[in-house]
């Protein structure tokens, strides 16, 4: 039997800070992949596109859906936030599903990097940090009015919107990941040492649930942004808040 | 009861409990979604998105619970 065991990180303290190296390393994997990716797809670009660069097209025709469908026009100006928060998550969720296991580490063991709560919390409070700050970019003082619509004792209400915002996109991305690894871990602890290969449908199970949360997280933090550069004046439809 | 079981049974019943909500918000949903795509199949993409949304806050209940779970988890049972 397995043991089942999660939240180990090899700890590593360095310039005073204590680190978790296994994190590190997956998201440098991630990054790397996404840079290597990237400079590869952005290469001799032709007027009549290869088979790369199509599919790079399509990858910044989905990530355009998402940011012009949830802002209109003023999607194209945060379309790079979008399209790294959604590129980044995948990329990590995905790592998660390559079998980096089986290289030992002294403590804890290489997952996805959206599996420690420090990334997820960081990748929400950045969105955060991100609407605010395009909100009073956009409209100014103006911005605050909107905790005091539709009446001022709302304000309470309204503020608490912005701190469960960043705790609720964070435990989700943290929660999905981690439920995910620990039912496969529970899948290999129950089956008979022979059905080794009995957690592959949970797996692409897992793929399916690494896309979809990456698309959640751009598509809230799109929204979230909407909301936010909406302004009070003009008639902008946001379809969520 | 020791802490420890106690832990171990109140880990259970948060996640039990938990389910029920966003598993009947999730079906209404679903339900809505399928209406809305048979009724107005050009319409199809953005109730899809919609939904997903939709489902990630309803989906994020249920994760509170897990979480609640896994700090029982670590705070009595592996200690």
């Amino acid at each position: 039997m397995h043991k089942i065991e999660f939240g180990n990180h090899w700890t590593v303290q360095l310039f005073g800070l204590s680190v978790h190296m296994d994190t590190m390393l997956t998201a440098w994997i991630a990054m790397i992949i996404l840079i290597i990716f990237s400079l590869a797809v952005t290469r001799n670009l032709k007027r009549i596109p290869g088979r790369l660069q199509v599919f790079s097209e399509m990858v910044m025709e989905f990530i355009e859906g998402i940011s012009v469908g949830q802002m209109g026009n003023e999607g194209y100006k945060h379309i790079m936030l979008i399209g790294s928060l959604f590129l980044f998550i995948l990329v990590s969720n995905l790592l998660g599903q390559v079998p980096l296991k089986l290289y030992h580490l002294p403590e804890g063991e290489f997952a996805s990097p959206t599996n420690d709560l420090n990334v997820t919390v960081a990748l929400a409070l950045l969105v955060s940090v991100y609407y605010l700050g395009s909100g009073i970019l956009k409209n100014g003082i103006k911005y605050f009015k909107h905790y005091f619509e539709p009446f001022w004792f709302m304000a309470p209400l309204n503020f608490m919107e912005d701190l469960t915002r960043p705790l609720s996109l964070s435990i989700r991305l943290f929660g999905n990941i981690l439920a995910g690894e620990v039912i496969i871990l529970v899948i290999l602890g129950i089956v008979p040492q022979f059905l080794f290969f009995a957690p592959i449908p949970f797996m692409l199970f897992e793929l399916f649930v690494a896309f979809i949360q990456a698309f959640i997280f751009a598509v809230l933090a799109a929204s979230y942004v909407a909301a936010a550069t909406a302004g009070h004046g003009d008639n902008h439809e946001s379809t969520t808040s | 009861m020791d802490p420890k079981s106690a832990a171990i049974l109140a880990m259970g019943i948060a996640v039990g409990l938990a389910a029920i909500g966003p598993g009947i918000g999730m079906g209404t949903a679903v339900a809505a979604a399928i209406d809305a795509t048979v009724r107005q199949p050009e319409a199809g993409g953005e109730v899809r998105t919609l939904m997903f949304i939709g489902l990630a806050f309803m989906e994020a209940l249920a994760i509170y619970a897990l979480l609640i779970a896994l700090i029982l988890l670590v705070k009595f049972v592996f200690v």
